[in-house]
């Protein structure tokens, strides 16, 4: 491997730390900035649909975890080169989301306190590098081996509505 | 890019991590400049200065523990030659008796660590200033509190 070679894949694996830090501190437009105009975000277990596009995938990655106190590792990374400004990589993953809000949930399905999420699995990367010779996000696919998920409900109200075959 | 540098940088922090987990004082105190300074806000607001006082706090602190640290996503940049910053995200667990000494206490801990690094006329990096930031922090404590003489007062009344 050339000299060139590596240099890009350090530059490739401190683009992803920087994904990881930048979600996990909330600094939204630096996370913003680390992907393609037209980058793709799709995660299977959330949404059946693709994110496309930067503006949407910020949007969307900063509603849902801006609350919660979010946790994200990176290990053990395969990345490949497909000629001078194309890459793609394979990455290990560990996330730990938790909620910690004080304030019983509203959601009449899930009524209560948390949640709190703890998954593994990998993502499927693809990485573009612009004229301004910077290393960016075109296509990141997670997927998942495994996702534990913990509620702490609250289970009051529906009580009273037990059927009577129930109370024992 | 200086590749070799940083590759140099990531092993002093693999040897910071093994020699914290496997309390190899000596050799952990070697990881650090004379007048290093560890910044550690969320244990103690004011920053430990100076490597002898380095190592005698930490290691008095981690004695009774089981410590484990992990490094990972680190993004190093040489700013000067001999100089250098880098960021670590990290993940620790300690498992030690609690503070009343009343049970055991397990503390899982996540965050960053924002450091600067100086290399010596040795040739060797060394971690001048070291920054440890927290994302989340899990405490579960198992406490003793086995009161017999409740139970005997209650059969006698």
């Amino acid at each position: 491997m050339t000299r060139d070679q590596l240099e890009a894949l350090e530059a490739i694996r401190q683009l992803k730390s920087r994904y990881f830090r930048y979600v996990d501190t909330k600094r939204w437009d630096r996370f913003g900035e680390l992907f393609c105009e037209d980058a793709v975000l799709h995660v299977p277990v959330n949404r059946a649909e693709p994110l496309r596009g930067r503006a949407a995938i910020v949007e969307r990655v900063r509603r849902g975890l801006s609350e919660m106190i979010t946790i994200h590792h990176g290990h053990a990374p395969e990345i490949e080169l497909l000629g001078a400004n194309r890459a793609r990589a394979i990455w290990p993953m560990y996330d730990r989301l938790t909620s910690v809000t004080t304030e019983l949930s509203a959601d009449p399905a899930a009524p209560g306190f948390g949640p709190r999420y703890e998954g593994a699995g990998h993502y499927v990367e693809q990485y573009a590098r612009g004229d301004d010779a910077r290393w960016r996000f075109a296509q990141i696919e997670l997927r998942r081996l495994h996702l534990e998920s913990e509620r702490h409900l609250r289970d009051v109200a529906s009580s009273g509505a037990a059927p009577a075959s129930a109370a024992a | 890019m200086e590749l070799e540098e940083i590759e140099a940088i990531k092993q002093l922090k693999a040897r910071y991590f093994r020699y914290l987990d496997t309390k190899q004082w000596d050799r952990w105190g070697d990881v650090f400049t004379e007048d290093a300074v560890l910044d550690h806000p969320a244990n103690r607001p004011e920053p430990i200065r100076g490597r002898a006082e380095i190592v005698a706090t930490v290691s008095a602190g981690l004695a009774d523990l089981v410590t484990v640290h992990h490094g990972h996503m680190p993004e190093i940049e040489i700013t000067a030659p001999g100089r250098a910053k880098g960021i670590w995200a990290m993940y620790d667990l300690l498992i030690g008796p609690t503070p009343d000494g009343n049970g055991q206490a397990r503390y899982e801990g996540y965050g960053h660590y924002l450091e600067r690094y100086v290399k010596g006329d040795d040739g060797n990096w060394r971690i001048a200033h070291l920054h440890l930031r927290r994302l989340h922090l899990e405490i579960e404590r198992h406490v003793r509190d086995l009161d017999v003489s409740a139970f005997e007062r209650w059969e006698r009344e």
